[in-house]
């Protein structure tokens, strides 16, 4: 009767082993199996994270370039601006009107007739046959010599 | 008490079995795809072409003052001149200059929005065309 119950216990006992081992093997295997797709989704991330970068950063180098321009831009037409202020600024108009009215009223007429053209212009006016024939942006327009077609540089 | 518990046992094998046979059936894996969709473009009319009409500058000094009032009078123009000093003329030409600027800047702008939008869709079109063409692409005389 002893050794049927010790082999009771025995059994148990190494039923119990098995069982546990058992269970830290399917434990183990589902450990596994999960850092595997976590290791397998970490890669995916870190590959959309580096792809993300690399976008950014193509886009930044775009955005310094137009910011570049725009900033060159600006400068010509900050410069391009400063042009009358510094021409009337080196002359008496009042007392040139004094003494040459005519032609100085000549000046003013054609002076303004330009300006008006280069607002036409600039609204995207086609140009004229003498425009388009000019062979420098002086005799293009002297108000805005720099929308010169040919013009490759600030008037 | 033989059919009480035969009752009891075909009841909770029914129960047993409509319970095994739900986790019998597969559950079906819902996939979830997302796909980009390109916003429509942006298409705006052109800004309206200007035309200035045409401003005269009369110079009346001490000097010339009854001569243009008379040449005014013998054109039939009305003798109501609106005057500038010439700093006053100085200055509205400078202020229209500011305004060319302005003009200038902002289409500046609008270039160089232009210029980073449509790199992105060229630089799209450009992959899309380098892509190299099988073979049978090559001889596929519906392609």
């Amino acid at each position: 009767m002893l050794k049927i119950y010790v082999m009771l216990v025995v059994v148990a006992i190494i039923g119990g082993c098995g069982y546990g081992a058992y269970w830290y093997y399917k434990d183990s295997q589902q450990r596994i199996a999960t850092l595997t797709t976590n290791n397998a989704k970490l890669d995916g991330a870190i590959k959309q994270s580096e792809a993300a970068i690399a976008s950014i950063q193509k886009d930044m180098k775009k955005v310094n370039a137009q910011l570049q321009e725009v900033s060159k831009d600006f400068a010509d037409i900050r410069q391009q601006n400063s042009q009358l202020a510094e021409k009337l600024d080196n002359i008496d108009l009042g007392i040139l009107a004094i003494n040459k009215p005519k032609s100085i009223e000549r000046a003013i007429n054609g002076g303004t007739k330009n300006a008006g053209r280069c607002f036409e212009i600039l609204s995207g006016a086609p140009l004229t046959a003498t425009e388009k024939e000019a062979k420098d942006a002086k005799s293009f327009n002297k108000e805005c010599p720099w929308l010169w077609p040919g013009n490759t540089a600030t008037q | 008490m033989l059919s009480h518990s035969i009752k009891n046992v075909l009841g909770c094998g029914l129960a047993i079995l409509l319970l095994s046979s739900c986790s019998g059936t597969p559950v079906k894996e819902i996939k979830v795809s997302s796909t980009a969709v390109e916003k429509p473009q942006l298409t705006l009319p052109p800004v309206d072409v200007v035309r200035m009409r045409k401003v005269d500058w009369t110079i009346i000094t001490e000097k010339n003052f009854e001569e243009v009032v008379a040449n005014a009078k013998k054109e039939g123009k009305t003798v109501a001149f609106f005057a500038l000093t010439d700093d006053g003329y100085a200055n509205l030409g400078l202020n229209f200059s500011d305004i060319r600027a302005l003009v200038q800047q902002q289409k500046s702008i609008i270039l160089a929005y232009e210029k980073y939008y449509k790199n992105v869709e060229e630089f799209e079109k450009i992959k899309q065309e380098v892509k190299p063409k099988s073979t049978l692409d090559k001889f596929n005389p519906f392609k």
